[in-house]
């Protein structure tokens, strides 16, 4: 095989490695932004139908904001969401507060920090049935209490933490605690450390678990269904219309397109505050 | 944790009384570390406690809400009897499936998006789109495939219009496929998260170095990525498998009854108030979880293993 001929075969078997690669990405990308599409036709497909004038028509002929003046006549839906916001207000302040306490000291243990971690991200791996039956059975059937608001704000807090610190350690685990020490030799008060220099530092994080919490907690089902009790939250109506099969289902087109619209708008806005954050 | 405070109010105790313990007690609390574990025991007590004893509950036999104290595996009897255990089978083999769409598509979705994707700003934006799906009403989500996917729906609709097809496609929905559409999309961000993170702490010199080595990117690929991402693509699967495992919403609105997925039973478990039935279920689910993990973790503890008298033997 003479040098030239060589040359030749590499060069070929190097372009025909290109290709297959070029194909393997196109392929990727056909794939991962296809399923990323399957997540986000339904939302769009959602807030086409609220404004269809015959929802329950395959193709919409033509479109009205009827419905949506529908939600101001028939206010079925007023009370659960303000039971949903109720709920969510509670455990963003609770997410606040036990991310900021947990989260802001946990990069600094030196002992115990891995089982610890794992013990507070445990709900992650637990399906979302599961808390809700064993809350139900720990609370109603052996401490015989009666379910309400509070196991409402017990599950959310429980399905919500994990999320909240996790949004807290991003930016607690790039604190630089030689600040704090700086500060004390040169005579900061404890609650001043805090104040004047965790505090402006942290609060990104702060905002990010408190919005985690309160979106989390507003959309919250499969935990829900076992420990509402008489309590109605905005997602326990719609599952009940939904499973009633009833004919308001133009009304739950048009709240849920609305707590969708509400929902992506915040949950953007804490990432984008947690990356600028951490760019920073 | 307590050990540290025990053994301060142990040294302290013998030199003074009360006052002595007291004011360690109050040095403790007061120390910063203190409200992480006041917080981690009343998690426990909150938390990990109702998961023990609803395992225990699933041992006893329940009637109603009243427990009877008696040890009996009639809960456990009941779902072999009754056939349930189809139900187990047919939901691992959902998890299965949906599990590995995601691993298959997920993983080079991944890469791509570490390693090849161009501008920051898509990258952002990819970031953001698989971080809002954890934030929407589940069951308003996948009650919109029912407008998509039924016999009067958009894709039958749309089919028929063009004469495509001349009777609705009745499998579309209410079927094994529209429980497992319903899933995938949902669930994706759950994989792709910590293969993502796992990539982008891979060094590009290494891979550089490999490719310089003359190693093919498919080699690279199996050899330096693959590996390297492995605690990722752990993580995934079982961050993925697990919630598809008990998804209590897609399948009972997509679903259509006929078959009945864990979370189902589990729901018309606790709607007819046999909650030891329930508790038996939500105890599998939760030991499948942890099986799968420690499968995991011995795999890929062998693995490392594997390398280690690998690496031994190339260097004697």
């Amino acid at each position: 095989m003479t040098a030239a001929t060589f040359d030749n075969f590499a060069h070929r078997a190097a372009r025909r490695e290109a290709r297959l690669i070029g194909i393997a990405i196109w392929l990727t990308l056909i794939a991962g932004f296809g399923i990323t599409t399957l997540i986000y036709a339904p939302v769009v497909w959602l807030g086409v139908l609220s404004i269809s004038s015959d929802p329950l028509a395959g193709l919409p002929g033509s479109f009205t904001l009827g419905w949506y003046y529908g939600l101001f006549t028939d206010t079925r839906w007023l009370h659960p969401l303000i039971v949903s916001l109720e709920i969510a207000v509670a455990v963003s302040t609770l997410c606040m507060i036990s991310a900021t306490l947990v989260g802001r000291v946990l990069p600094r243990l030196k002992r115990g920090r891995a089982p610890l971690l794992a013990a507070f991200l445990l709900p992650l791996v637990v399906p979302g049935i599961v808390v809700g039956i064993d809350v139900f059975i720990y609370y109603k059937m052996f401490l015989t209490l009666k379910m309400g608001i509070w196991s409402l704000i017990l599950v959310h807090f429980i399905w919500a933490f994990p999320f909240a610190l996790i949004g807290m350690l991003v930016v607690s685990s790039r604190f630089d605690v030689r600040l704090l020490e700086a500060a004390a030799d040169l005579g900061a008060s404890p609650w001043r450390r805090f104040w004047d220099i965790e505090r402006p530092l942290l609060t990104s994080g702060v905002v990010t678990a408190g919005m985690f919490g309160f979106l989390l907690s507003l959309t919250e089902l499969p935990r829900s269904i076992f420990v509402a009790g008489h309590t109605q939250t905005l997602p326990l109506f719609t599952w009940a219309e939904t499973m009633s099969r009833g004919s308001h289902v133009s009304l739950i087109y048009c709240l849920n397109t609305i707590i969708a619209i509400v929902s992506i708008a915040l949950s953007v806005l804490s990432v984008w505050l947690l990356g600028r954050r951490v760019k920073s | 944790m307590t050990s540290e405070f025990l053994e301060r109010t142990r040294s302290t105790s013998q030199a003074g009384g009360f006052a002595r313990h007291f004011a360690a007690a109050r040095e403790w609390l007061s120390s910063e570390r203190a409200p992480v574990y006041i917080f981690a025991f009343i998690w426990c007590l909150g938390v990990i406690v109702p998961v023990i004893i609803s395992a225990v509950l699933s041992l006893l036999k329940a009637r109603g809400l009243h427990i009877v104290w008696a040890v009996s595996l009639h809960a456990y009897r009941d779902i072999v009897e009754s056939g349930r255990w189809e139900v187990v089978v047919r939901t691992l083999t959902a998890a299965g499936i949906v599990t590995a769409i995601c691993l298959v598509t997920g993983f080079p979705f991944a890469l791509w998006l570490v390693k090849r994707a161009k501008s920051q700003k898509l990258t952002q934006f990819v970031f953001m789109a698989l971080t809002v799906p954890f934030f929407l009403d589940p069951s308003a989500r996948t009650l919109v495939w029912r407008g998509v996917l039924g016999s009067t729906g958009l894709i039958n609709a749309a089919l028929m219009k063009l004469h495509l097809i001349d009777a609705p496609i009745e499998w579309l929905l209410f079927s094994d496929f529209s429980v497992y559409l319903g899933l995938v999309g949902p669930y994706f961000p759950n994989m792709v998260m910590p293969i993502y993170l796992a990539i982008l702490l891979i060094d590009n010199e290494l891979i550089q170095a490999s490719a310089d080595l003359g190693a093919t990117p498919a080699a690279t690929l199996r050899n330096i990525v693959i590996p390297l991402a492995m605690p990722g693509i752990i993580a995934g699967v079982i961050f993925t498998f697990v919630p598809v495992m008990g998804d209590s919403i897609v399948p009972t609105i997509l679903g259509g009854g006929k078959k009945e997925y864990l979370a189902d039973t589990v729901m018309s478990l606790s709607t007819a108030m046999n909650y030891a039935g329930a508790a038996a279920f939500a105890t599998i689910i939760l030991m499948l979880t942890a099986v799968l993990a420690a499968v995991f973790l011995l795999f890929r503890q062998r693995m490392t293993l594997a390398r280690g008298i690998a690496d031994r033997g190339i260097t004697a």
